[in-house]
């Protein structure tokens, strides 16, 4: 191309310019992350004149000083070398009446020139600012845009301005090559990287980053911080710094470390970064952005160079089990050393070998450049030259700068989005922590390394332990018959129109207890319930607990095949029932050839002699002595079944020494009335009786046929007068707001506690309570509230009943507070494992490091992260489990009952949040050869064998299962259900089968239903349906029972059934799903 | 993030406390105090050891309370 007039050089852009115009915005003015400032303090007197002529020499030695960036026909952006540009030269003389006001005006002058940014298409991207502060002393403010300069570079414009400074009589033309010899223009830089072998160098990156598992961002790892960053990255919207000089005693000992195992400090410090890396990102395989200085000694003068020739590249480092810090860190230098000759490569060209997108958000820089950044502080020429500093920014949302001098000094870059500065300083104290530990045991374990202080580390496994409040431990009939004995005569169970007293509830359950201890009830058995939502039910529970037998409540809403599942499961030694329950049949034969259990002995606790034995049995409490053995803290209180990932349910035995404290999680006055609304086989509802029964109020079962969600409930509310209720927060969603009184305490738990919801119901006065705990910890074991209605994140509180929460790491160790990891529990709550598991147990319920004694603790499987004020906040599943409705869903259950229709031949079920925030089941089956699946058919017959929320939303049939190269299931590659119903649906005929077809896709959160799609089928359930009925109401004023769209189902059935709404039909029996 | 002792392919050890309960432990982890190895395998191999010995899920201190009574 021929250079027209002015112009000295076109040139393309290397890689990191590329880079550089990309974050910069390519046009326009950049006034971002890439604008960066060096200043200089000089004192003594100045001949400013000498220093401008200075500057403008300066601009005539570097080409790269005078390049402006201009797209061109193709669309390609080159670089533009103008023959002859000016200094840009501004000269400030604050007014200021002191040096205070001065500063003041100095940094709004600063300010300004870092706003006004840069139009890249335009030289110079340097500026020049001399502010006068006093008489003998100024700043030199140097403002300019990366694109074009280095911090190599700067560090050489600033020497070679003060060499060819000339005080009283400028320079004369052409002196500055006789004072500082040839400059290599930075046109040199870019012919060199056209002859590097990229091919060469795009192998040995791919080598070097290959089977990595994915990016490393700490961004996404410091929790609570959402995509919102995604757009601030980039901008330099609020950038930020913070400063640690490392003791001098450090400094060399790090320097001897160095040395004495052959790697250089900068790989110290890469490592340092790495390995907290590896901490808050709870990745093995930790990636971190190094900047190479790009200047090739096999390059003649690329020293002297001015132009932006760095380069910044991943660095890896795959931490190894058992591995020593001398051998990592020669490792991590050995791996980089390899590199070295590819170092010319983009860093897009590298991310795309990766194929994972941005590799890392952060860098590390080691600011060393040859000509010793301390010689060019001093004096000069009668002018004293101090404060040298050069910005490393960058769009990374951390950058460590590591400067080396008398003392090593780490700098910290961040995004105040982001971090806080105390949060930003307590980063660089651990990068201290994990030098200070490498200079000390260099050949101490990589994962020993504690980035934790002492005093943190004691805090975080211990520091917040429930409040061992004593709560004295007792067993579960204990602590009701001395709440029966305190307070006999006050109401202990309403249950429908039946009241009964502590004594007469007491009284009735040790009749039982005593039946049933004849026929053979003790501890370390299991007994379970089949009965009604009566006053028999808690009655038969309590003579369960007090004849030492461990009771299991059967939900008699639930198919019979899982019921049967679960009965031959635990095998229970008694199954209490009465005429209005069916058992399943059991087998009298054991299919695994133990054969000295015999199969339950029903007890129809309605029968006739039944009854009469209960009735002539004492009604005093039961001694020890009168059971089969005595009962103990130990034995089993309960067992409660929750879905297992082996593709069964699995039983979780929890024994006495958590019970106590359940029922202190929350005061609960004597007068109160605590509404019994959740099934009794969901374990929430064992603290429903604790809290009602060990504080003397009363607890109200409220019948089968009263338990509906949705407006409904605040009406029972009402009728049984209740001050306490515990509910999921699915529930409560159902229920219109402001409809429940406000004096009613709220419990929620089962399932994370959305911000809108907690906003919607806490504050006013009312108490809304957050809890959270697994079965296997005893149903609370960590509480937060009263919740206050900010809309924040509620989090999940902090350990109640003595429990303790260990936040760990995928090693084991305790994290930092605000890093996402999983949650681990211990403490009394502790269950004893999993029913005839013994291998299930060993593996959930682990030796806990940090009790000494041979304890143990029970790991949740849920992330969690420790906020500031020592609160844990859910964010969710570490594997596969989902919780539906507060129900725990283990996916391979669901796929187990799916695989066992003859028709299917291979079926996965996963969790998929194609909307956000509305977790489901989809099941993917591949049926048997020949063989023609409905989705709707597949779905029923789930129905008949697993509980609702176990029952997919949607089924996708496929011709096989789409797998990835590694021969696994490919998950990416399953579809969404489709929306569409499968034949075509006869559009809406009235207006008012629009209305229905819109309000039933917008319950089931889709873009259309067809008139004759079912709604169960389309995944709709008995919330969804509760929430479709009361949109009905509200936009027709016709009032539908849910029954209603449980026997239509479809937009053209339920329509017809609305033209006969005037005569309300009320079915005698409602199918609750 | 994955736990560590989900990963299938790691080597494990079985430990064993004063209670004759038992912990699946990574070999990676010093073993904690009041904890004893008796096994190094692979996951599956750890499952089965427990599987097989971990007959009695009562703690030892009250099985040997419970059955002190039964002999009585």
């Amino acid at each position: 191309m021929a250079a027209p007039q002015g112009i000295e050089d076109v040139l393309p852009l290397s890689p990191l310019q590329q880079g550089l115009l990309y974050h910069a915005g390519s046009g326009g003015t950049d006034a971002g992350a890439y604008v960066l400032q060096t200043a200089v303090e000089l004192t003594g007197a100045l001949d400013a004149e000498a220093l401008h002529t200075a500057a403008d020499a300066i601009m005539a030695r570097h080409p790269g000083l005078r390049c402006a960036f201009r797209e061109v026909a193709d669309g390609r952006t080159v670089q533009i070398v103008a023959r002859s540009v000016a200094a840009h030269w501004a000269t400030s003389l604050p007014a200021g009446q002191n040096a205070r006001e001065n500063e003041a005006e100095y940094a709004e002058i600063a300010a300004a020139e870092r706003l006004a940014g840069f139009d890249l298409r335009r030289p110079p991207l340097l500026r020049f600012t001399l502010v006068r502060l006093s008489e003998s002393r100024h700043r030199l403010l140097l403002t300019y845009h990366h694109i074009a300069i280095d911090g190599w570079s700067l560090s050489l414009v600033l020497k070679e301005l003060f060499r060819l400074y000339r005080p009283g009589s400028g320079p004369a033309e052409g002196v500055e090559g006789a004072v500082l010899g040839p400059a290599v223009p930075f046109r040199e830089h870019l012919a060199w990287l056209g002859t590097q072998d990229r091919a060469a160098a795009v192998h040995a990156w791919r080598t070097a980053l290959d089977g990595l598992a994915g990016p490393c961002l700490v961004r996404r790892a410091i929790a609570g911080h959402g995509g919102a960053l995604d757009e601030l990255a980039g901008k330099g919207a609020d950038r930020r710094w913070v400063a640690l000089d490392l003791p001098h005693t450090l400094g060399r000992e790090l320097t001897a470390l160095a040395r004495g195992i052959g790697v250089t400090v900068n790989t110290v410090t890469q490592f340092a970064w790495a390995v907290l890396l590896e901490r808050l990102t709870g990745t093995r395989d930790v990636m971190l952005g190094v900047t190479v200085s790009g200047r090739e000694p096999q390059l003649a003068g690329s020293e002297s160079m001015v132009g932006l020739l760095i380069n910044t590249l991943p660095a890896r480092f795959t931490f190894a089990d058992g591995e020593g810090a001398a051998q990592a860190l020669r490792r991590l230098q050995a791996e980089q050393a390899e590199l070295l000759p590819h170092q010319h490569l983009g860093l897009a060209e590298v991310q795309r070998e990766a194929g994972v997108g941005a590799l890392f958000d952060t860098v590390v820089v080691f600011e060393s450049y040859p000509m010793d950044v301390a010689g060019l502080l001093g004096h000069i020429q009668d002018l004293r030259v101090e404060g040298l500093h050069f910005e490393a920014s960058g769009h990374y949302p951390m950058a460590l700068i590591a400067i080396p001098g008398p003392v090593l000094r780490l700098r910290l870059e961040y995004d105040g989005a982001l971090l806080s500065a105390a949060e930003a300083q307590t980063l660089l104290a651990r990068v201290h922590l994990v030098l200070r530990a490498l200079a000390d045991r260099p050949d101490g374990l990589v994962d020993h390394i504690d980035v934790l202080s002492a005093e943190e580390r004691t805090r975080s496994l211990v520091g917040h332990a429930g409040p061992a409040q004593e709560v004295a431990p007792a067993t579960f009939a204990q602590l009701f018959e001395e709440q029966a004995a305190a307070t006999p005569d006050a109401v202990a169970l309403v249950a429908g129109p039946d009241e009964l007293t502590y004594r007469e509830l007491n009284a009735r359950a040790n009749r039982i207890a005593r039946l049933l201890v004849g026929l053979g009830a003790g501890p370390e058995t299991v007994v379970a319930l089949a009965l009604p939502r009566a006053t028999l039910l808690p009655a038969a529970l309590l003579g369960v607990t007090k004849s030492g037998a461990a009771f299991l409540v059967l939900d008699p809403g639930q198919p019979t095949e899982r019921t049967g599942e679960i009965l031959r499961d635990s095998r229970p030694l008694l199954i209490l029932t009465d005429g209005r329950t069916a058992v399943p049949e059991q087998q009298s034969t054991n299919t695994d050839g133990d054969t000295d259990r015999r199969p339950p002995v029903v007890v129809r606790l309605d029968d006739e002699e039944i009854r009469a034995r209960i009735s002539s049995a004492p009604d005093t409490d039961l001694e020890d002595t009168e059971r089969t053995a005595p009962s103990r803290l130990e034995n089993p209180a309960y067992v409660v079944y929750t879905s297992g990932s082996s593709g069964r349910p699995k039983g979780v035995v929890v024994t006495h020494t958590g019970i106590a404290g359940l029922g202190r999680v929350l005061p609960v006055p004597a007068d109160g009335r605590v509404l019994q609304f959740l099934s009794l086989s969901f374990d929430a509802s064992i603290a429903d009786l604790c809290l009602a029964w060990f504080s003397g109020a009363a607890l109200v079962l409220v019948p089968e046929e009263q338990r509906t969600p949705g407006p409904g409930f605040a009406e029972l509310v009402r009728r049984y007068a209740a001050t306490h209720v515990l509910l999921t927060p699915s529930l409560l969603a159902t229920v219109p707001e402001d409809a429940l009184p406000r004096e009613l305490v709220i419990v929620v738990g089962g399932e994370p506690l959305p911000a809108e919801l907690a906003q919607a119901w806490a504050g006013g006065g009312r108490v809304l309570m957050n809890q959270y705990g697994p079965t296997e910890a005893t149903v609370c074991a960590v509480s937060h509230g009263p919740v206050r209605p900010d809309g924040a994140p509620v989090p999940i509180g902090r350990p109640v009943c003595g429990a303790r929460a260990y936040v760990l790491d995928s090693r084991l160790r305790p994290v930092p507070d605000g890093v996402a990891a999983e949650l681990y529990l211990a403490g009394p709550g502790l269950a004893r494992g999993y029913l005839g598991a013994p291998g299930q147990s060993a593996e959930r319920f682990v030796a806990d490091p940090f009790a000494r004694s041979g304890g143990r603790m029970y790991r949740t499987g849920d992330l969690v992260r420790r906020r500031a004020d020592a609160t844990l906040e859910f964010l969710g599943r570490d594997d596969e489990q989902a919780k539906v409705r507060g129900h725990r869903v283990e996916p391979a259950e669901t796929a187990a009952a799916l695989e066992r229709d003859p028709r299917i031949a291979e079926a996965r079920v996963l969790v998929r949040e194609d909307q956000p925030g509305r977790p489901r089941l989809v099941g993917y089956v591949v049926p048997v050869e020949g063989c023609e699946l409905e989705p709707a058919s597949v779905r029923a017959r789930l129905r008949e064998r697993l509980p609702d929320y176990l029952v997919p939303s949607a089924v996708v049939v496929l011709e096989r299962l789409p797998l990835g190269p590694t021969g696994k299931l490919d998950r990416r590659a399953l579809p969404a259900p489709d929306e569409a119903p499968s034949r075509p649906s006869p559009t809406p005929a009235t207006p008012r089968q629009e209305l229905l077809c819109r309000l039933f896709a917008e319950v089931l959160g889709r873009s259309r239903v067809g008139v004759d799609e079912d709604f169960f089928d389309a995944g709709g359930d008995s919330l969804s349906a509760t929430r479709l009925i009361a949109r009905v109401r509200a936009e027709t004023g016709l009032e539908q029972p849910i029954s209603a769209l449980y026997e239509t189902g479809t937009v053209a059935a339920f329509d017809r059934r609305l033209d006969g709404a005037l005569r309300r039909t009320r079915p005698a029996l409602r199918r609750m799903r | 993030m994955s736990n560590p002792f989900e990963d299938q392919d790691a080597q494990f050890s079985v430990l064993i406390n004063h209670e004759g309960q038992y912990s699946l432990w990574p070999q990676f982890a010093p073993v904690p105090e009041g904890w004893s190895e008796v096994l190094r395998a692979g996951r599956q191999e750890c499952m089965d050891y427990v599987e097989q010995s971990w007959t009695d899920m009562r703690p030892r201190s009250l099985a040997q309370a419970m059955d002190a009574r039964d002999d009585a």
